[in-house]
């Protein structure tokens, strides 16, 4: 514990005098989380944290920095040194939210240097099993009423989800929100607090696991459900675009050799056997993906949710 | 039955030297954490979790263990000696503690402090066990209609929390509800009242606003006073046997202890509601109950009892949401599920058919951590309370540094200090105005779990008002809840007319 914080004080001071990287990396990695301790990003980040350790021969720090959706973490990178040092996850479309609403999110997430995915999941509708009205999307659509949605709230990209997925098959639909976490309003459905939710394949792979769900349908293009049908099978393919990517950047402008190290590091890292078995166990789809394919990656979620964007708000 | 059949697998694993030497650091480590105010229960975790990868998840676990079982034992002795809660449950332990202490006994109510918590622990666990079998009928049978109606009931223990001011105490509660609405609101998507500061986007922190509020405040209120918390230092003798004294009554009161022993037990197992809302619930039951009504707030050892059996008691309750749907039931569970996950356990429906040997190292782990921590704190207590004996010019100054760098820590953001200094100077001027302080952390607590859960029952029932009479737990709460309201004011109303004849005696 007080190594880490020397650490974590070793590595802010080094930032200031860091000279030209001749053989990258040569110090601490200060590796930002936009999420508390315990979380979904938390936890794969401190996964592949050691294996990192091992291929780059430095401390990887993770530095837990939570708030204002964040902004506050995504910031500090944005004013970082583009040196490779300071490297944050980011939740796509999530962290680029604001953006998709037109709003000012004090940093521009289009234009970091991306380095690597280090998670990718679908989205999947869930009712609960013992529901008898609902049991596939066409019952909801022949349900000739609104369907009430238990969701985290706004900021959310659940709720994005939803938005897009029942504006496009027409569904009229009203949001119960400010559940703590997807397990608080997947076990609502559950409960019977409303009718519907949507949760990350990986996660909703967990919650099933007593088979108390009805998987309604999988929007991806990494499917964990084949049973459940996807956008294409159900009309609308434009709704398997829909999903979550946990992608690591660094500032804008890093240089080419300093991405390649911490690119390659990273893929290794996620494609290490025992964090892929650890992947498997515990439901958090982790396909890698180098720079230029993340960046490519990134770019067409933000085209596809930005289409939608009149509906988000 | 099935999840015993693990049982002795599960108590194999803490059998061995190095299981129980994880135990006593994670325990020791627990209760430096519970006194400190500001770091608890989440913050050791959390520094712990790194040093865990390595370590079999058993291991990891019975760390954990340690730890969570241990804080709010320890934080009581913080908000007995300082007036200032170590951990956020520890709040309503300030309101008889605190007195005590200046009275010169702060070593008799340690006393019944830990082995209230010691024994609300492993009755906590106790509950537990008796409903593992029915953990997912508990967890689906509260929604938001039945948060709502807990928290309201829970706001009614502002009443017992005013310190016979009552309209002083609503108007900080008050104060309390308005600075809980402040930042990003999750049910209708805007940013309330943040000024453009990305720090108020999450709201006024509980734990660095109780901070400034308790330890700032008082420390203030000490230094410009002089002389120590207690308030006869040179007659007042604390030793071991005033500690004992308190242990004896803690037995002696086994009622109280039982009470509120089974409120934190239940309240604990309602996701979202978290071992505050125990804590003072268990008081307000107390102080409504108990015999010595009138002696509460002014030193009632049953105020001591009540709440601490409550927060320890929450421990075991709260295991039962985090286990069986991954959903935390308190503050140092959300990063508890982390921990599990990191280990390659995932909480929710399987972890009691696939990993149930876990689940009882747990128990075991959090049995012993308790009753090993109830007597670190006790065998301390006579020591640590000699605390109160201590010039105000000597101990201020430590008290602030480590309330502001307790603060600081807790996410490593200086804004948190900067919060906590500007509620130490608002908790003075409450100080010093006469308005009590307590209301306040009641409300900022409740205010978001009553606005968010009312928002959601009246989208689930439609807008109508009837949902909250919609399933058989709610009907009863709707039933304490009148009891709460009536029952005082019913009382208050005999006791006016009895003393009409004779002459008033208060």
């Amino acid at each position: 514990m007080i190594k880490r914080v020397v650490l974590g004080v070793a590595a802010a001071a080094m930032i200031g005098f860091s000279g030209a990287a001749e053989a990258f990396p040569d110090k601490n990695i200060t590796f930002l989380i936009p999420y508390g301790p315990g979380g979904g990003f938390d936890t794969v980040v401190r996964k592949i944290v050691p294996k990192m350790e091992e291929i780059l021969g430095v401390e990887v720090v993770p530095t837990n920095m939570p708030g204002a959706n964040g902004r506050k973490a995504a910031t500090l990178l944005e004013r970082s040194k583009p040196d490779g040092y300071t490297i944050m996850i980011f939740n796509i479309p999530g962290h680029g939210l604001g953006l998709l609403r037109g709003e000012d999110i004090g940093y521009d997430i289009e234009n970091l240097t991306w380095l690597a995915q280090v998670g990718q999941d679908g989205y999947v509708v869930l009712g609960a099993a013992d529901n008898e009205n609902i049991k596939s999307v066409q019952d909801v659509l022949d349900l000739g009423r609104g369907i009430k949605i238990p969701d985290q709230g706004p900021s959310s990209t659940s709720h994005m989800a939803n938005q897009i997925t029942w504006t496009t098959f027409g569904v009229p639909y009203e949001f119960i929100t400010g559940y703590k976490s997807s397990q608080d309003y997947t076990t609502a459905v559950l409960r019977g607090d409303g009718d519907l939710t949507m949760v990350v394949s990986g996660s909703a792979k967990r919650y099933n696991a007593n088979n108390d769900f009805n998987v309604l349908a999988e929007f991806s293009d990494n499917k964990q459900f084949p049973d459940a049908p996807g956008g294409a099978e159900l009309g609308q393919p434009d709704l398997d675009n829909l999903g979550l990517r946990r992608a690591v950047a660094g500032p804008a402008g890093m240089p080419a050799d300093v991405v390649k190290i911490l690119s390659d590091a990273l893929v290794a890292a996620v494609n290490d056997p025992e964090v892929q078995a650890w992947a498997e166990e515990t439901g958090n789809p982790m396909p890698a993906l180098g720079a230029e394919q993340t960046a490519a990656a990134v770019k067409r979620s933000f085209e596809f949710h930005k289409r939608y964007a009149d509906i988000l708000d | 039955m099935e999840v015993f059949a693990t049982f002795a697998e599960g108590l194999y694993n803490l059998a061995g030297w190095w299981a129980l030497t994880l135990l006593a650091i994670g325990t020791l480590i627990g209760l430096v954490f519970g006194v400190v105010p500001g770091l608890g229960g989440s913050a050791a975790i959390a520094l712990l979790t790194p040093i865990t990868i390595s370590m079999q998840p058993f291991e990891a676990i019975i760390l954990m263990a340690g730890v969570m079982s241990s804080t709010a034992t320890s934080g009581a002795v913080t908000a007995i000696l300082i007036n200032t809660p170590g951990t956020a449950p520890n709040a309503a332990t300030v309101l008889d503690g605190y007195p005590l202490a200046k009275q010169g006994r702060a070593g008799y109510a340690i006393g019944a402090a830990a082995t209230a918590s010691g024994i609300g622990g492993l009755l906590g666990i106790g509950f537990l066990i008796c409903v593992i079998p029915i953990t997912r009928e508990i967890v689906l049978a509260f929604g938001p209609p039945e948060f709502f109606l807990m928290a309201a009931l829970g706001l009614c223990a502002v009443a017992v929390s005013t310190e016979g001011k009552f309209l002083r105490g609503l108007i900080v509660a008050c104060f309390g509800l308005a600075v809980a609405t402040v930042g990003f609101d999750d049910v209708s998507g805007e940013v309330r009242y943040t000024f453009d500061s990305m720090y108020l986007w999450d709201g006024i922190k509980l734990v660095p606003a109780m901070i400034g509020l308790f330890a700032v405040a008082e420390m203030i209120h000490l230094w410009s006073k002089g002389g120590s918390i207690s308030e006869d230092p040179s007659n007042t003798k604390i030793d071991f046997a005033q500690v004992l004294e308190g242990v004896r009554e803690a037995v002696r009161r086994w009622p109280v202890v039982l009470r509120g022993s089974a409120i934190g037990a239940g309240v604990g197992a309602l996701p979202g509601v978290g071992g505050t809302v125990a804590a003072f619930l268990a008081y307000t039951v107390a102080a409504q109950s108990d015999k010595n009504r009138a002696n509460f707030g002014k030193g009632e050892i049953a105020g001591v009892i009540a709440p601490e059996s409550a927060n320890n008691a929450k421990e075991g309750g709260s295991l039962i949401p985090t286990l069986a749907f991954g959903i935390p039931g308190s503050a140092e569970m959300a990063v508890f599920l982390g921990v599990l996950v990191l280990h390659g356990l995932s909480p929710g429906p399987t972890i009691m058919t696939q990993h149930m040997d876990v689940v009882w190292t747990l128990i075991f782990a959090t049995v012993i951590a308790g009753v090993l921590g109830m007597f670190v704190t006790l065998f301390a207590a006579s020591n640590i309370a000699k605390l109160t004996l201590i010039e105000s010019r000597t101990l201020a100054p430590i008290v602030l540094a480590f309330a502001l760098i307790g603060s600081y820590s807790l996410n490593n953001e200086i804004m948190d200090v900067a919060l906590t200094i500007a509620f130490g100077l608002i908790g003075f001027a409450f100080m010093r105005l006469g308005y009590p302080r307590l209301t306040f952390p009641i409300a900022l607590v409740l205010g978001p779990i009553m606005e968010t859960s009312f928002f959601q029952s009246m989208i689930i029932g439609d807008g109508s008002l009837a949902v909250f009479l919609h399933s058989w737990p709610s009907r009863i709460l709707v039933a304490l809840l009148v009891v709460a309201l009536i029952f005082p004011a019913g009382r208050v109303l005999l006791k006016s007319r009895r003393r009409r004849r004779p002459q008033p005696a208060e």
